[in-house]
């Protein structure tokens, strides 16, 4: 009985770590586990506050001003490949949602360049300098994607650049949960 | 011997001791300071490498967080309340030990636990393994049907262990002499010297030449800035050489001089899009949006179209807009297979079969065909035209379609189907000069119903947005304004084309006559 049970516990063991390792896997395949995304404190908390200088004074919108809509609030820096390849997904986010852009340790006129070369999406830029306004967002690299609800508190986090896949899975049920 | 070995191991340690990550500017004066301050970073995660404390790490954002914690604790905050902090923004993750709260009392005990189980384990088989050492021979033959297998049975005898060493060593040296030798690897080089040193010198040349291109369409455009042929040199020149924004700028003025031309829209969002390294940017969608809006088929913006589906991963949308593309696409392209290869590579990534391009033709028509008689293969012949024509109507878009049915209608020579067909086919590829040119050579010295007049008159219109001033345009609009008897417009057209052309062709002399002709 005794020498079946040596025999017994590991197989057990075994067979569990199976079943966790194939939830985990088909988690990572369908997209509903995503294993290069940290999670965010900020959720449920209101938003941090952001940089004190925009770009130009059209683009200086605060997250105040649009207070009693959701907002969408977008990491990015002109010396970034991925956020290039976001702007069209920002483009078609923008018709539902205003963007405010926080440029990441960027420059004023390169940020100004990277707008006119290859499109503006966002309705207010806010120039973070030295990166301590994305230290306060708990930021670990461009572009993340912050979706605020009409309260102002984080309703969703995404680490990366937004391709179908995450707007189909991640941003689109997000703001849908918004009445979006 | 052994001594100094281990010696020299022991400095070879020494010599590898770890580099910081931080500089020394980044440091504080207080040395008290300062040690909290390492002290605090060895206890964070740098985010970026996730396995590394922000101490050791050189990434940006180590170096930002090392930053903070130092002005933090310029501030005078404690170190409990800094790592706090740190912990409300990036969250416990940021902590490289965790700390203890429900979530992670079953990562704390987890260890604990294993020991425990361990410890029954070896408790359990110590016990069933006392009896048998007692030398209680009877007993052990009933407790234990199954024999235990001897604990030493897998292990190698020295012997066998050393001469498997010594054959890895063997192999090892055999596969560095066959493989490694030095002179093996540099002869593919020496082989190809010659091909090199040619293929460099061709690649120089070709580069000077357009160089030489690039000058001499610079000096054009700046001489003629108002001729859309010398932008467009200009352009193709620039192109050569990779220079993007120079492209872009001589792309810009021709879509200026033209008011706008499709091709040239298309092809100044292709120039932007290769400038953002091949991205199909915004502003290049825009343009192709507004190229397709009023020209559907036009192929390069299909293509861009296409492809900026698939750069947003839209495998779905590409495929079907580079099907689109494919039914457009006058047959044979030189950019065909790359297009059928974007094609598989949408189908690939969505998961969904390669749709077929050209309906292969029904095998079991093909050999009744040829096992009919003359009469009978006549017959097939003219129904399958026939069914062509009729799903052509349906389809009033298919350019491949109706060039099928041109090419029938030629050879069972029905004069009225072929009018028909080249009709359609103008129709269908708006932007074909050749298929409007086609349509309204086949008019001329045709009757003329009132059918064919509207057709024709639609086919100029094409003829007319692709180039005002071409002369094919002028020649024709000439002939079908004499055919409804306006005179003077006719006149108009034919005396703009006489000034284009030169004086002593003898077409010139021919049209001068007509003209004079037309004022009798």
């Amino acid at each position: 009985m005794r020498n079946r049970l040596t025999y017994i516990i590991p197989l057990g063991a075994f067979l569990l770590f199976a079943l966790i390792a194939t939830i985990a896997l088909v988690g990572t395949i369908n997209g509903t586990r995503q294993t290069d995304q940290l999670p965010s404190v900020l959720i449920g908390k209101t938003a941090p506050s952001l940089p004190a200088t925009a770009l130009s004074d059209e683009l200086a919108i605060s997250l105040e001003e649009l207070a009693g809509t959701p907002v969408i609030v977008n990491v990015m820096a002109s010396w970034c490949a991925p956020c290039r390849a976001e702007l069209p997904a920002l483009a078609l986010l923008a018709e539902d949602v205003p963007i405010i852009a926080i440029a990441y340790k960027d420059k004023k006129e390169d940020t100004a360049k990277f707008l006119t070369d290859f499109g503006n999406p966002y309705r207010a830029v806010w120039m973070d300098y030295d990166g301590t306004t994305g230290i306060k967002w708990g930021i670990y690299g461009v572009p993340e994607t912050f979706i605020l609800d009409a309260q102002g508190r984080v309703v969703l986090r995404h680490a990366g650049p937004i391709f179908k896949e995450t707007m189909e899975l991640v941003i689109r049920p997000a703001l849908a949960e918004l009445g979006l | 011997m052994m001594r100094a070995l281990s010696l020299v191991l022991l400095l070879l340690t020494l010599a590898t001791s770890p580099l910081y990550a931080i500089t020394p500017e980044e440091q504080l004066s207080d040395p008290i300071l300062e040690e909290r301050a390492r002290d605090l970073s060895a206890q964070l995660r740098c985010l970026v490498c996730q396995n590394q404390s922000i101490e050791d790490s050189d990434a940006e954002l180590a170096v930002d967080l090392r930053k903070e914690v130092r002005q933090k604790l310029e501030a005078g905050l404690d170190d409990a309340a800094i790592l706090q902090s740190l912990q409300d923004t990036y969250g416990d993750y940021i902590l490289l030990r965790p700390p203890v709260s429900p979530e992670t009392y079953l990562l704390w005990a987890t260890p604990a636990i294993l020991i425990l189980i361990a410890g029954l384990l070896f408790a359990a088989s110590f016990r069933r393994r006392h009896p048998n050492e007692t030398g209680d021979g009877a007993d052990n033959q009933k407790d234990d049907a199954a024999p235990i297998p001897a604990d030493d049975g897998l292990a190698f005898s020295p012997r066998i262990g050393g001469m498997i060493a010594f054959g890895i060593l063997l192999v090892s040296f055999g596969l560095y002499s066959y493989f490694g030798s030095p002179d093996i690897t540099a002869k593919p080089l020496d082989d190809r010297a010659e091909e090199r040193a040619a293929a460099l010198a061709k690649e120089t040349q070709q580069a000077s030449a357009f160089q030489a291109q690039f000058i001499e369409a610079q000096a054009q455009a700046a001489k003629a800035p108002n001729s859309v042929e010398a932008q467009m040199r200009y352009a193709l020149a620039a192109a050569q050489l990779n220079d993007y924004p120079t492209e872009i700028g001589a792309l810009r003025r021709a879509l200026t001089l033209t008011d706008g031309n499709p091709s040239i829209k298309a092809m100044l969002a292709e120039a932007m899009s290769r400038q953002a390294d091949g991205q199909i940017i915004l502003p290049a969608r825009a343009l192709i949006e507004e190229v397709l809006a009023d020209f559907p088929e036009e192929p390069r913006a299909l293509f861009m179209k296409g492809l900026a589906a698939y750069q947003d991963e839209d495998f779905e949308t590409a495929l079907s807009v580079w099907q689109d593309l494919q039914r457009v696409a006058p047959p044979n392209t030189p950019w065909g297979p790359l297009a059928l290869q974007n094609m598989q590579s949408a189908a690939d990534a969505a998961g969904i079969p390669m749709p077929a391009i050209a309906p292969p033709l029904d095998e079991e028509v093909l050999t009744e065909m040829a096992e009919a008689d003359e009469e009978t293969q006549a017959e097939m012949i003219l129904s399958m035209v026939a069914s062509l024509e009729a799903r052509l109507a349906d389809n009033p878009n298919d350019r491949q379609g109706w060039q099928r049915l041109v090419r029938a209608m030629r050879v069972l020579g029905d004069d009225a189907g072929l009018l028909r067909a080249l009709t359609g086919a103008a129709a269908a590829s708006p932007l074909d000069r050749n298929a409007q040119l086609e349509l309204l050579e086949e008019m001329l010295g045709r009757g003329q119903s009132r059918e064919m007049i509207t057709a024709a008159e639609a086919s100029l219109a094409r003829l007319k947005a692709l180039n005002p001033d071409a002369l094919e345009y002028l020649f024709f609009a000439g002939h079908l304004a004499r055919l409804q008897g306006e005179i003077d417009e006719a006149r108009r057209f034919w005396q703009a084309l006489s000034v284009q052309l030169p004086d002593d062709t003898p077409f010139k002399a021919q049209l001068d006559a007509q003209i004079t002709a037309l004022q009798q």
